[in-house]
This record gives structure tokens, sequence and C-alpha cells, in this order.
């Protein structure tokens, strides 16, 4: 900074001028560089305000080149991003001429220009500071206003490069520090933008598949459910019908393999019920929320009456009332094992069953106890896997989905189910349920 | 068959399934005026006096429309839509009979006006009672209103 002063003498006559030359070159360093520095951090909030809600890719690279030139004052920004072969997928730019963007799209990745190529290549930001020479016969170079400092970096994130950012400057712009520094940021977030786009997309696709099957799972189910039971009914009414229209003309052995028919059919009526039930709860969306467990026994119980007679149920819950599940499901959890507790007591003299809930290893568990016919613990294994039976239908009806529901069902839940058992003791089948957070 | 005296229009593919109704239906000898169509299609048809059933009386309506939903051609949800729509045949009865137990078809059914929703037991005793207890009720018990 110069400073003048007149030397006068006693008349007022100007006789001299003293100069004061003050050096104030490092305050006004400081004050460019904090200028500068709140560019550079404006530009990158605006970037990163701008990933945040622009979920679009093709709308968001033309953005962060609008950002580029708009809030940091460079000449031209643009934005190339490949396919994971490499490929060009989407381009973008800002403050090119005319006919640049088609001109990229039609660009093969080999004709890509060097410093395309070597930007590709390396980690850091590319400088080019002299465009005028090093730049002279590249497809891309007409485009560019003037031949300002250019620069050029890769769009990293977590190992993949997802494309490339190119910019240019004013002739007068200084590329320092903090414009390496600015660039690096850029070029990461914008990689993480597409990582996240990309990783959204996936979602999105794979929703979509997911939707697909479900709804293939959901006709197929529709088809048995119509269509397996059609002609089981016309098998059980013919059968039926040769027996009550025809019973004088059929021998005794006619009528018993009618009989046979009948029955069976009626068994595969069941186990299609079963089946659908079983695909059915593993489909659900789960509605989860706080429920009273000892509620949802008491209602399981009170359908399965018939199935009771005169077995003496109790009930154990103590305080742990509880429980964190979908309503409907754990009903039917505590019918299937209720009804296979019922089932397997019918011949015992005292039938009990207890139903409650206790805390082991610090963990909440509920449990249904009986004193039937329990089972021989070898084959614990087998217990919950569909149509697998212990026992043989001669003695103890069903189809051996219910295990194999319940299994899944709690599954679902992110609980476990498991069973301990002595042979013409008694069983009792155990299930946790997930944790809340969970 | 005489149009004026069809009291029952079933509408039903499948022959097996046919027949046993209609076994029922005359055993307990609560009509044998049935008519049967075997697609939604022709069953529009009849009702609404198109295509070959062009000319029939259609201010004759049967007592009650037995309804299966999966149909050739026209499945019977649009059948019964159909139905309900027209100002003319909503009065009619409809009673869906199939084999579907499933909730949405039960829902769908209810939000377009059916009059009843019976899923066809597999078990044909249970079967029989069914179609009983139905004829009974749509065809003995309940009072239709007055044709035109």
């Amino acid at each position: 900074m110069i400073q003048s002063k007149e030397l006068r003498d006693s008349s007022g006559t100007i006789v001299g001028v003293i100069e004061t030359l003050e050096d104030v070159s490092e305050q006004r360093q400081a004050q460019e560089k904090m200028f500068r520095l709140n560019l550079v951090l404006g530009t990158i909030r605006n970037v990163n305000q701008l990933i945040f809600r622009e979920k679009n890719r093709d709308v968001l690279i033309w953005e962060v080149c609008n950002i580029l030139i708009e809030r940091r004052g460079y000449t031209t920004a643009w934005i190339m991003l490949f396919d994971a072969s490499g490929e060009f997928l989407s381009c973008a730019e800002s403050g090119l001429r005319k006919g640049f963007t088609p001109l990229l799209k039609e660009l093969k990745r080999s004709d890509f220009p060097a410093c395309v190529q070597q930007a590709l290549e390396q980690q850091s930001l590319l400088e080019i500071t002299d465009p005028s020479s090093t730049c002279s016969g590249c497809p891309i170079a007409d485009f560019y206003p003037h031949k300002g400092h250019m620069a050029t970096i890769r769009l990293e994130y977590a190992g993949v490069v997802y494309g490339i950012l190119a910019i240019s400057v004013p002739l007068d712009f200084t590329v320092g520090e903090d414009e390496h520094a600015l660039l690096e940021e850029i070029a990461g977030d914008i990689a993480f933008a597409m990582y996240n786009i990309q990783l959204e997309q996936r979602v999105i696709k794979r929703t979509a598949q997911l939707e697909t099957a479900n709804r293939e799972l959901e006709s197929f189910s529709y088809s048995v459910s119509h269509d397996l039971r059609t002609p089981l009914r016309a098998m059980s009414g013919y059968s039926r019908i040769l027996v009550e229209e025809y019973e004088q003309q059929l021998p005794k052995e006619a009528q018993r393999y009618l009989g046979l028919v009948q029955e069976n059919s009626h068994k595969m009526g069941r186990l299609i019920d079963d089946l659908l039930l079983f695909s059915c709860t593993g489909r659900q969306v789960l509605r989860i929320q706080d429920v009273n467990c000892v509620e949802i026994a008491e209602r399981a119980l009170a359908e399965l009456q018939a199935e009771r007679e005169d077995c003496e149920v109790e009930f154990n819950f103590g305080n742990s009332h509880d429980c964190y599940a979908d309503p409907v499901l754990i009903k039917q959890v505590f019918i299937n094992l209720l009804s296979n507790a019922f089932k397997f007591t019918k011949a015992k003299k005292n039938a009990r069953v207890e139903v409650g809930s206790k805390i082991i290893k610090a963990e909440m568990v509920h449990f249904v106890k009986d004193n039937g016919v329990g089972f021989d613990m070898q084959y614990v294994d087998k217990l919950f896997s569909v149509f697998q039976r212990l026992h043989s239908t001669t003695e103890f009806e069903g189809t051996g989905v219910g295990l194999a529901i319940a299994h899944g069902i709690i599954q679902r839940h992110g609980g476990r189910i498991w069973a301990e058992a002595e042979l013409d003791k008694g069983a009792i089948f155990y299930f946790t349920l997930g944790a809340k957070d969970e | 068959m005489n149009d004026e005296k069809v009291e029952i229009l079933l509408v039903e593919d499948n022959p097996s399934d046919e027949e046993l109704t209609l076994l029922t239906l005359k055993k307990y000898k609560l009509t044998n005026k049935i008519f049967v169509v075997r697609n939604g299609a022709e069953a529009l048809d009849y009702i609404f006096g198109n295509g070959k059933y062009s000319g029939r009386d259609t201010n004759q309506h049967p007592k009650l429309i037995l309804l299966d939903l999966k149909l050739p051609k026209v499945d019977g949800l649009e059948v019964l839509r159909r139905i309900k729509a027209d100002p003319n045949t909503k009065q009619i009865p409809v009673v869906v009979l199939t084999s579907s137990d499933q909730e949405s078809d039960m829902v769908e059914s209810y939000k377009l006006g059916v009059n009843s929703y019976i899923i066809k037991p597999v078990d044909f005793k249970q079967f029989t009672e069914s179609i009983r207890e139905i004829g009974m009720y749509w065809l003995l018990l309940n009072v239709p209103p007055v044709q035109k």
C-alpha cells in the first residue's frame, strides 16, 4: 500500500512529497484466501445438499456442473459416467460449446482424450497447465471457449471408478491447493452419490423381482386351492354316490374300497388346506406389535374346544404377559402347539397341558408342555420339517405341516423354536420371539 | 328348457361339479328348473339376452344365480360386476359358489354386492349339505322382489 503526503514550506508552497510504502500483501493474501475458502466450502456444501436431495443420476451430474461454474467461477465443467464394463453411460456439461455432449456420447473408450485416459489411471487430480500445446489435436479441445488451465479427476468410491470430472478455469484463475482439495472432495462426493443411486436401483430391482415371485406364488397357490380341490370333490362325490345309491349291488369289499377312496380324498383335502396355510404364513406381511400373549393363548384355546375334550389346561405366564409379535401368526403357533398337545395326550387318563412363559438365561421363553406320548429325542431334527411325522397316521391323525408352520412363523419373528420330550412321558415345546428392536 | 321356468342359473365350467350340484338339488327335490351355462361370456349373454340368447325375455329373472369364480372367457367376478351394475338385473340374488378361499376374491365379491359367498367343501357330504341349504334358503325361504 502506498500513501502520499505533500511537504510544504511556511508559505504553503509544495516543496516535496512524502511517500510511505507499507507492505500489506500478507494481509490481502489472507483476505483473498479467506474469500476463496468461503467459495470452496460453499461449493462443497451446495454439492452435498444437491446429492442429498437429487436421486436422478442425470439431473445430479448436470447440476454439479452448474454449481462448479456458478458458485466456484470455473469456465467449464463436465462429467462423464461409465457403466460396469467401462463404456459410456451418461454425461453432462456446463460452459462448453454446443455439440459437446453429443460428441462425448459417440466417443469409444479407446478414443477418449489422453487427459481422460491418464486421469482414469491415477488417483490424484491431473492438471493441464498449458492446454494450448498439450491439447492440440484433441477432439474435444475446440469445444472450450478459451485455453485456460484445466484439471481432470476420476470419480472413485470404494475402489470403483464411476466416471470422470473435468473442469477449466478463467485465464487469470490460479489452481492452488484449495482447488485440488475441492475437486478431490467433489469427485469423491459424486462417486459416493453414484454408488448410492446404484444401490437404490438394485434395491428397487430386487424388490420388483421379489414382488413378481410373490405374485407368481400367489397365483400358484390360487391354482392349487381351486384346481386341486375340484377333482377331489368329484372323487369324494362319485364314490359316495356309488355307496349310497348302489349299496345293494355292491359287495362288502367294494364298499370298503369306496370308503377308502373317500377317506383318502378327505385327507388330501386337509393336506391341501395345510399346505396353503403353510405357504400363506410364509408370505404374509408381518404386523408386529405389542401383544398380550396370555390373551392370544386363550383365544387359541377357545378355537380348539372340540379337540381339547377333557384335557386339563393350566396357564402359567406369571408376570410375562407382553410380547412383541404378529398377533394372528402367533395365535397360529399356539393353535398348532396346543392342537398337537391335545392330540398326543388323547390316550392319557389325566391329560394335562401347561401353557406359559419363563425366563431362561435372561431370555423370555414361551412353552407348551404336555404329558402325552412324547417322542424319541433322536428324531428331534425331523420335527419341524414339512411333511415329517414321528407317528403313524393310524395312531395320530395329521399332515405333518403344523410344526413346520409354527417353525416358519417363529423364524420370521427372529425367534427360535425347539422341543424336548421323553417317550410316554410327554413333550415340551419352547419358543422365543425376536427382540423388539430387531 | 323353457326360459320362463328357470329358477336357478348355474354358472359352472366343471362338469363334475355341475353334475354333483344338479344331483343334490334334485335329490332334495329343491328344483329341477336349472339352466346351466359353462363360461362367463355365456352367462352374460343369457342374463342380458345377447348372442344366442337374444330374444329371451330378460325381465324373467331366475330366483338365484349360482356363480363359480374361475370361469373360461369372462371370470365370475366380472359377471358379478355386470349383473350388479345393471339396474334391471342387480336385484337377482347371486351366490358365489367357488373352490377359492382367497380372501381377495371374497372381499371383492362382497364389494360388488354378492348376496352370499360359499366355499365348496371338498368333502361331498359337506358339499351336498351346503347345496341343500343354499337351495332351501334361496328357493323356498327367501322372498324375491315381484317381477315386472
